[in-house]
């Protein structure tokens, strides 16, 4: 790693100490900050560790994940006093905003440990074991006496280690370095023979130490987490008016740099084209509840509210939205207009902020559909992400027939098995739009179901080369039957 | 297994006080063919025998003093940890009981000479005394040595009867390369020093690993050893699975102990001493079997069965010819190795801190020998045939009675046990020593403060 060398005066003056964001945030910050340091703290961390997710998610490993990482870090928590300061405060931030549920706590751990084993892996040894010791965890990097006398069986141990590992040997030559722990802290390499032992000693080499300290970082947060969940709710009643609405958001807060709250200049959706656009241009999940809403000529609140906001994104007035809504709805016997008036139309109004709050609500991302819980389609739900709600045979069925079959298939449904939906999805634009590489890229998945939407505007952008109004194209126009009635 | 693979089919259990479960370890005593004792060991073995023998040759005080590790003099009777040792017994009705415990010699003694266990188990050391197990509620195992047991009957590939008392002597040498190769893992490995190896009285060895460290580890930890130590057999291919290349810890035993005894001994003639393993087509045949290949097979089997060579010269023969034309085999050569030598442990009952197992100084029913300890230096040149058995005992000491009437000396320095005790004695002094030092490094570090 590239070691930012420089002269702090810290308290404890320690004149060229390098900056080290190795931490095992033991002690939570005293002072304060102001609000606004507060949130963009917070989103930092997030746009982060969701840059460390979705690279994860993706399949990446070794060299390739760490550079990733390296340039999240650069951009979001750099190695400076600030950056550090920043790491530090934020990483407390997000403990409360995701200690709340099994899920939410799950998913920070997973991403803080993959941050620490990065940090831990590029650091210089020497100042590991400082950082060690400082930290309770009695593992010494062996003495150059000890390597040389042992450097025979520690050379033949990593021949093992490298057959084993399928490590290539540039890789495990890099990270040379051992220690010495009591073979009963590491016993599944004992179980596996994969350590060299001596006198009660496994002499561990530094790419198995990280895991092992991880293993600790690990239940050390783990344990911080139940108690920060188990502090929640008094600390959420003290905050009511403050910072309790933004903790509990900012899990599912959309982080993306683009705001989809309104559709882009230009690129406005007409109701005629919905019928086309939701087979050509609309996420999985915005097209299942376009499909059922057409079919059962109804949806569920919280499909509504979803999908809604969606159409409201994609550039649908509050006339145009009034007139899918409606058109769908009434062809149910049991519906007519009047009735309609009364029970639906103002959560429309609402959700362009013409009631109640008055906000101009914005759509959800995908963090916020993916945690919304409790999609149950036998219950004539359909919000959420499909992805997570589906079954495998329902979520191939449904692939199928938006075409899109075959190892294209495969690999969303084991990237949805692995519980990587945005990845998913991403995948699944590349297969409905062929030649563009999307999970490849530095976004590599889908955040936003429209910025899914725009992705794909721009896709036929540029390959009919016509101006940006959507225009049906002759090969997905749809039989006019199935076109949404105007009223 | 908990009773050191002796176990003779299903028996009675009693515990001390009846009616608990016996844990997980009695399950898988599963029945192993009833052997039939040759008509002499009768002759070996009877109840006045033992009765003898527990009265005036079993070493009560020194076993007490080993199962107390040093804390016979503490204050407080709880830090004894022979008050908290469970024992067991196995009367001669096939009568099993459990959680015995007691605090002294003399009780033991005496509890020994009134209910003549055929069988003596050791457990582990509770939380507190076994015989009052049932007034806690919190009532479990806090420390236990590290304990192997290695059993001529694991070792597959042997078609000699060991039922037979004779050909289980002859196979020795697989147990004595056992105990080598594994007290220098243990040793040098795990630095674990205060091993005690155990001549089982018939056809196995059991080995006590019994430092401080090694008596205090987990379940988990024991576990992970045992899996260190014991390569999993493989039951597809018939051999114990080994990645190549070796660990550096089973590269050294391969080069200094195993290849070396597979030559010398697995390959020798049963004539010169050897186990004569591609002597006879039956054997051949499993041999070569392992390689999964009947091309190979076939054309060995043929080769050898035209001409009459020593095992060695075929087995270079073989390994010079997979070299060449069968090189995908080239790490089964290694795997076979292994498979004809590595000492074959029974490791769920090295898994558990809750597994029994036969103590030191019993006495083997169907032999009538004394389970004696063996040094490891010298297993190689130990010959169980020629351990004390109750019946030579009894009249090395009648013997001895008659011609020094009047004389002090303890009744089993007069046997040919006293070799065995003073080997024990060693072992003794070696823990106390080890303890001594323990206890003077606990105290000046605890000065420091």
């Amino acid at each position: 790693m590239k070691v930012v060398k420089r002269e702090i005066a810290t308290e404890q003056s320690d004149a060229g100490k390098r900056l080290s964001a190795l931490s095992m945030y033991s002690d939570p910050p005293d002072k304060q900050i102001s609000i606004t340091e507060f949130e963009e703290y917070a989103f930092d961390r997030l746009r982060l560790l969701t840059t460390i997710e979705t690279s994860r998610a993706k399949g990446l490993k070794g060299k390739q994940l760490e550079d990733v990482i390296r340039a999240a870090r650069d951009r979001f928590m750099p190695l400076s006093l600030t950056g550090l300061a920043k790491d530090y405060y934020s990483h407390f931030i997000l403990r409360l905003a995701y200690c709340r549920s099994e899920d939410l706590r799950r998913w920070f751990l997973q991403n803080e440990v993959e941050l620490f084993k990065w940090r831990f892996v590029n650091n210089p040894p020497e100042e590991l074991n400082a950082w060690l010791a400082r930290n309770g965890l009695r593992y010494e990097a062996i003495s150059r006496e000890e390597a040389s006398e042992l450097q025979e069986k520690l050379q033949e141990m990593a021949r093992c280690r490298a057959a084993w590992y399928k490590e290539d040997a540039v890789s495990s030559e890099d990270r040379r370095e051992h220690y010495k722990v009591p073979f009963e802290e590491v016993i599944d390499l004992i179980r596996q023979r994969r350590v060299f032992v001596r006198a009660g000693f496994a002499y561990v080499p530094q790419t198995d130490l990280v895991s092992i300290v991880a293993t600790r970082v690990r239940a050390h947060l783990s344990k911080q987490l139940s108690m920060h969940a188990r502090a929640w709710p008094a600390l959420r009643e003290e905050e009511q008016e403050r910072l309790a609405g933004f903790l509990e958001s900012l899990a599912t807060q959309y982080i993306g740099t683009d705001d989809y709250s309104d559709a882009k200049a230009g690129s406005k959706a007409s109701v005629a084209d919905l019928p086309m656009l939701a087979k050509r241009s609309m996420p999985l999940c915005m097209s299942n509840m376009h499909t059922k809403l057409v079919e059962t000529h109804h949806l569920k609140h919280k499909a509504r509210n979803q999908f809604g906001l969606f159409l409201k994104g994609i550039g649908l007035t509050v006339e145009e939205s009034y007139q899918v809504w409606r058109s769908n709805f009434t062809k149910d016997p049991a519906m007519n207009a009047e009735k309609w008036q009364k029970e639906y139309a103002y959560g429309i109004r609402y959700n362009y902020g013409l009631e109640g709050k008055r906000t101009n609500w914005t759509p959800h991302s995908c963090q916020r559909i993916i945690m919304e819980p409790g999609t149950n389609a036998a219950s004539g739900e359909h919000h959420g992400c499909p992805f997570k709600t589906f079954d495998e045979v329902q979520l191939r069925a449904q692939l199928q027939q938006m075409g899109v079959a075959g190892t294209e298939a495969n690999f969303i449904l084991d990237k949805a098995r692995g519980q990587h939906y945005q990845v998913a999805c991403g995948k699944y634009f590349e297969a409905k739009h062929k030649g563009t590489t999307l999970i490849e890229t530095e976004i590599s998945g889908i955040s936003h179901p429209n910025q899914y939407f725009e992705k794909s505007n721009e896709f036929y952008e540029k390959q009919t080369g016509t101006s940006s109004e959507i225009k049906a194209e002759s090969s997905s126009a749809v039989p006019a039957a199935e076109a949404m009635a105007t009223s | 297994m908990a009773t050191g693979g002796e176990s003779e089919g299903k028996k009675r259990r009693i515990n001390a006080d009846e009616d608990e479960e016996m844990p997980e370890a009695s399950a898988a005593a599963a029945p192993r063919p009833l052997p039939a004792p040759p008509s002499a060991a009768h002759e070996q073995f009877s109840p006045e025998l033992l009765r003898l023998y527990y009265d005036r040759l079993f070493p009560v005080v020194q076993m007490c003093r080993w199962l107390s590790y040093g804390t016979q003099n503490e204050e407080a009777a709880g830090a004894n940890l022979l008050h908290k040792r469970e024992l067991s017994f196995t009367t001669g009705d096939d009568v099993y009981i459990r959680y015995l415990s007691y605090e002294e010699p003399a009780a033991f003694k005496k509890d020994l000479l009134s209910k003549l266990p055929h069988k003596i188990d050791i457990g582990a050391i509770f939380s507190a005394a076994p015989r009052d197990h049932k007034k806690f509620k919190l009532f479990e195992p806090h420390q236990r040595e590290f304990i192997i047991d290695i059993d001529l009957t694991d070792y597959d590939f042997l078609d000699v009867d060991v039922k037979r008392l004779e050909t289980c002597d002859r196979c020795w040498p697989l147990m004595a390369l056992a105990s080598r190769v594994l007290t220098a893992a243990l040793r040098e490995d795990f630095g674990f020093e205060q091993l005690l190896w155990v001549y089982s009285g018939r056809r196995g060895i059991h080995c006590w690993v019994c430092d401080p460290r090694a008596r205090k580890m987990s379940n988990e930890v024991r576990s992970a050893v045992a899996d260190y130590l014991g390569p999993q057999l493989n039951a597809a291919t018939g051999r114990l699975k080994v990645s190549i290349p070796m660990h550096p810890f089973l590269r050294s035993a391969y080069d200094n102990e195993l290849l070396p005894f597979f030559r010398e001994k697995i390959l020798a003639s049963e004539a010169s001493g050897g186990f004569g393993m591609l002597d006879v087509p039956a054997r051949q045949a499993k041999l070569l079997d392992m390689f999964g290949d009947e091309e190979l097979k076939e054309e060995f089997l043929d080769l050898w069965a035209r001409k009459d060579e020593p095992g060695l010269k075929r087995w270079q023969g073989l390994t010079g010819k997979v070299e060449t034309k069968f090189k995908k085999h080239v790490s089964t050569i290694v795997e076979i190795v292994f498979t004809y030598t590595y000492p074959r442990l029974d490791v769920n009952v090295s898994k558990g801190m809750n597994h029994l197992l036969k103590s030191p100084w019993c006495v083997h029913p169907k032999t009538g020998r004394v389970c004696v300890p063996v040094e490891p230096e010298q297993a190689s040149t130990f010959d169980p045939s020629s351990v004390p058995t109750l019946r030579t005992c009894a009249d090395q000491l009648d013997a001895a009675g008659r011609a020094k009437e009047g004389e002090t000396r303890p009744d089993i320095s007069r046997t040919q046990l006293a070799q065995y005790e003073a080997a024990f004695d060693n072992f003794l002094k070696r823990c106390e020593s080890a303890q001594r030092q323990e206890r003077a490094r606990a105290k000046t570090s605890s000065l420091d403060f």
